[in-house]
């Protein structure tokens, strides 16, 4: 009988596998990778790190979807008092918060699929000047996008300066290298992830293998 | 400032020490149970050395992973203001329940990948 190889699981994999094929685009993805979990393939490490980032996501979704909510136009003085009002606020918390401890309730029930970092687990300045290091040694991408609309998602030309795009730098940075090396340190054989730019982090300085997770895979 | 509710609520009443100590509460009561057949039968001095022995076995940097396992998914737990679990409970449908279980939260398509790659960009 193999055993199953403990790997660390980035947020887009959980998030969007709570989500459901409803809500995320990329759900098959993450619903193959948790029904490899389910057949003991592999057990899932789960750290504090993960799940802060899960709340922090859950709040974004949260905020943008009651925003989204606000039928009637609105200018900006009537938006920063609802942005400022206590519904708002309460509005976005209590919605987090419940998605928060529905993934929390699933994961801490099934300690035969879901494993935590030991709380006694400490991280040197050594593993963040290895991130340091790799991330001197390349640059990332530059990419160009259109404007988009946060609220309908529409593309949008600027009416004062005339442009409609602009150009961003893609790459991975410090968020990734400390899930990368984090995972290495809690001696995790892989890290699945769903996010490309974070797959092409050189494994030079982690133990951890980086799994890519598509629908091309 | 709005302040939150919700996070940290169950702090109050159950941090990681009250955890580990229910944790360990069946184990001190054996050790007790020890101690005193050992100071029953046995001279003061071997009675003392049986309870030193034994608690070395009981305190937290000697408990055995599947414990640590425990108290960290109790004090997530905790965090959230969720009731603590059981050291044996084993929900095998957990997987099953996670997909999906909070499409409400969203009433559109997103993807998730870009929204986490913009914060750690931010």
């Amino acid at each position: 009988m193999s055993v199953a190889s403990l790997s660390y699981v980035d947020t887009n994999v959980f998030v969007s596998y709570a989500l459901g094929e409803e809500r995320e685009e990329s759900f098959e993805v993450a619903e193959k990778f948790f029904g490899e979990v389910s057949q003991g393939k592999y057990v899932v490490l789960v750290s504090s790190f993960v799940l802060t980032e899960t709340l922090h996501t859950l709040r974004k979704i949260a905020t943008e979807q009651v925003f989204k909510e606000i039928e009637r136009r609105m200018s900006r003085s009537e938006l920063i008092e609802v942005a400022n009002s206590t519904e708002f606020k309460r509005e976005v918390n209590d919605r987090s918060l419940k998605a928060f401890r529905v993934i929390i309730d699933c994961i801490t029930s099934d300690p035969d699929h879901f494993k935590f970092g030991d709380l006694k687990t400490t991280y040197s300045e050594e593993m963040f000047s290895k991130a340091l290091r790799t991330l001197s040694a390349g640059l990332g991408e530059f990419r160009v996008y259109h404007f988009r609309c946060p609220k309908c998602g529409s593309d949008i030309d600027c009416a004062h300066c005339g442009f409609s795009y602009e150009i961003a730098y893609k790459a991975y940075n410090a968020p990734d290298l400390t899930h990368l090396l984090m995972a290495s340190s809690l001696g995790c054989k892989y890290l699945f992830t769903m996010d490309q730019y974070f797959a092409k982090v050189p494994r030079a300085e982690s133990q951890s293998e980086v799994i890519l997770l598509s629908r091309d895979a | 400032m709005y302040r939150q509710s919700g996070i940290s609520s169950g702090f109050g009443n159950l941090d990681l020490g009250k955890t580990a100590n229910a944790v360990l509460s069946r184990s001190f009561d054996f050790l007790e149970r020890v101690l005193g057949y050992a100071i029953e039968t046995s001279p003061n001095h071997v009675a003392k050395a049986i309870l030193e022995n034994s608690l070395k076995q009981l305190v937290p940097k000697e408990m055995p992973p599947e414990v640590l396992d425990y108290l960290s998914r109790n004090t997530l737990r905790s965090i959230v203001g969720l009731s603590p679990i059981e050291i044996n409970t084993i929900d095998k449908d957990a997987i099953r329940k996670l997909k999906g279980s909070i499409s409400w939260l969203s009433k559109e398509k997103i993807d998730v990948t870009e929204i986490i790659r913009e914060m750690r960009e931010c």
